[in-house]
């Protein structure tokens, strides 16, 4: 009798605890979960599980870039959308990056310029071959001092044009990139595409750029995507150098 | 025996424990993961906290109390009138619902297809069944030439220009000696581009022009024209590597078009659909010939 209530007392027992640590991890706000040792652990254990089962493929085993496929690299603190705070990267997991769901982020791609409809947003102007290779040129210019100076001048213009090119829109003046609508930065070295080349950097501008993370709501339990999120922001957040980083934004 | 009753008694107090310890009732029956149920229909938390660091503009966890609740309640309310919305059938007779509706519609009915890369080999399949469709933009540096209002007959003044630079006379001097007006400045473009500018009749005359080559002249509506090319480089077929980016694009386009025909083909065939007489010929099912 005492055995019988015994096996069955301590599953219930485990479920519930397992249960509670459930909900109690989901009605935290996402930012606070870190610091709950307890809480963060078992968030941890579950995302880490999870992104080998579900990200890895794309996002590989600890998150590093695959710059064939426009992967970005989780574990540094250049974020394409937002800064890489947990309630961010809940969001991506939850609806994606043009991942075809209404919620997911999707407020620009990168134009096709050497394309005869460079847009399929909004109507915006092809470049010509000659405007091609300067504005890569000046893009390239960003990097490598030895660029070819009377080009990059001339890429310039385009870059900063009011009627061609509009990088400036996207990009910002600087080229700096808008975390808002997911305009990587092109001054620095870190390459969502390719490898920094006057080729690769050209191949984005003339053919365009539109990479998908796809949306996980309905197909992972709310409990699997905020550990993912969890997992995913230690990533990054757990090197010195970007804490402090992150500390100084 | 002892070992099994204190067990059991742990287990017990334990799971007990757990239970009290879950909030109160407003937040029993409410899943952990939404912030508030509106006739059973959910509000995600996350997606309130999203609306929240929207409208302030900081982080959630630096929001006030107040701003939390007028958030929440906003979102209540916005439910609260989307249930009505459906109660008084909005879907069936607003416009911009309805278009609403059918893009996201369109949209799920793809959002698979995001979820796994395209395979290497399915890239080369694909590449390899369409090659004809990946070539190189192709260039042309061509200068449009038109005969300018003036004394003569044009055709005859456009074909003794003509024949000048054939002969290897100097642009500029052949533009001012037989009066013609070098309209595009010898464009450097894509062929794309020049389709455009030039229009398809000239267009294609340029097309076959090899470098250096003088057009004989052409009439079109806005006048006579000459062409010369300086340099024409044809669209190159890509190989597989080089034509990588666009395929990937292709193909997603490609699978989510298979996708979208096949399950509108699946719920035409689910639905009734009647047509009057004098539409007959109308195909309701589109997946027969
Ligand atoms: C099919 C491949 C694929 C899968 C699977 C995938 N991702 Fe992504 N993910 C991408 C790509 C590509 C991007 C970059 C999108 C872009 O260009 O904006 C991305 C972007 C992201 C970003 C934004 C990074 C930034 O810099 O802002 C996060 C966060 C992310 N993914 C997390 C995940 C997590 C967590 C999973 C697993 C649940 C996952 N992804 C699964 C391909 C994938
Ligand atoms: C409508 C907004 C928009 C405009 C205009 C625009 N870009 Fe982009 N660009 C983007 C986005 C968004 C991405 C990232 C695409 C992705 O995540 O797949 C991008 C990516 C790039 C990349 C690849 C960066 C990397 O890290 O691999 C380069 C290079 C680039 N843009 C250059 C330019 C230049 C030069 C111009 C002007 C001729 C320009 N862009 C105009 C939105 C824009």
């Amino acid at each position: 009798m005492a055995l019988a209530a015994a096996l069955f007392a301590l599953p219930v027992a485990y479920w519930v605890h397992v249960t509670s640590d459930e909900a109690r991890l989901l009605r935290l706000l996402p930012d606070e979960i870190p610091a709950k040792k307890e809480l963060n652990a078992f968030a941890m254990a579950r995302g880490r599980s999870a992104f080998a089962r579900r990200c890895a493929r794309c996002h590989g085993s600890a998150g590093e870039p695959d710059t064939l496929h426009g992967v970005p690299d989780l574990r540094d603190h250049d974020w394409l959308y937002g800064s890489g705070r947990i309630g961010e990267i809940e969001r991506v997991i939850l609806y994606g990056i043009r991942s075809g769901n209404s919620k997911g982020w999707n407020l620009a791609s990168m134009p096709a310029f050497g394309t005869a409809h460079p847009y399929s947003r909004y109507a915006i102007p092809s470049l010509t071959p000659r405007e091609l290779a300067d504005v890569t040129e000046y893009v390239y210019s960003f990097q490598h001092p030895d660029a070819d100076s009377g080009a990059a001048v001339r890429g310039r213009q385009v870059f900063e044009g009011q009627s061609r090119g509009l990088c400036w829109d996207c990009h910002g003046g600087l080229g700096t990139g808008d975390a808002s609508i997911g305009a990587p930065n092109l001054r620095d070295s870190t390459w969502l595409f390719g490898d920094g080349s006057r080729r690769s950097i050209h191949a984005s501008i003339a053919y365009g750029r539109a990479g998908i993370c796809p949306a996980w709501i309905g197909k992972l339990s709310p409990v699997t995507i905020v550990a993912l999120a969890v997992y995913t922001n230690s990533l990054w957040h757990n090197t010195s150098d970007n804490a402090e980083r992150a500390d100084r934004k | 025996m002892i070992l099994y009753a204190t067990g059991a008694l742990i287990g017990l107090v334990l799971a007990g424990y757990e239970l009290l310890n879950a909030r109160g009732t407003v937040t029993r029956t409410i899943p952990p993961e939404d912030v508030a149920l509106v006739n059973q229909q959910p509000i995600l938390r996350s997606d309130f906290i999203t609306q929240l660091e929207t409208e302030t503009g900081m982080p959630a966890e630096r929001t006030s109390r107040q701003q939390q609740l007028r958030v929440l309640d906003e979102m209540v309310d916005e439910e609260i009138k989307v249930q009505r919305g459906l109660e008084l059938n909005f879907a069936e007779t607003d416009q911009d619902s309805r278009n609403a509706l059918s893009n996201i519609v369109d949209q799920e009915m793809v959002a698979n297809v995001a979820i796994s890369r395209p395979k290497e080999q399915d890239l080369l399949d694909y590449y390899n069944s369409h090659k004809s469709q990946y070539y190189s933009a192709g260039t042309m540096t061509v200068c449009d030439l038109v005969v300018m209002p003036g004394p003569g007959d044009p055709m005859r003044r456009a074909s003794t220009a003509a024949e000048a630079l054939r002969d290897g006379a100097r642009l500029p001097q052949v533009l001012q000696r037989f009066g013609l007006l070098n309209k595009n400045n010898c464009e450097e473009n894509f062929y794309f581009a020049h389709k455009i500018h030039l229009g398809d009749q000239l267009y294609g005359i340029a097309t076959g022009l090899s470098n250096g080559a003088v057009s004989e002249p052409v009439r079109v509506a806005d006048g006579v024209h000459v062409l010369q090319m300086v340099k024409n480089d044809q669209p190159e077929p890509l190989s597989f590597t080089d034509a990588r980016d666009q395929l990937t694009t292709d193909y997603i386009t490609y699978r989510e078009t298979l996708i979208r025909t096949g399950t509108m083909n699946f719920l035409r065939h689910r639905a009734k659909i009647l047509i009057a007489e004098d539409y007959r010929d109308y195909q309701v099912d589109r997946s027969r010939p």
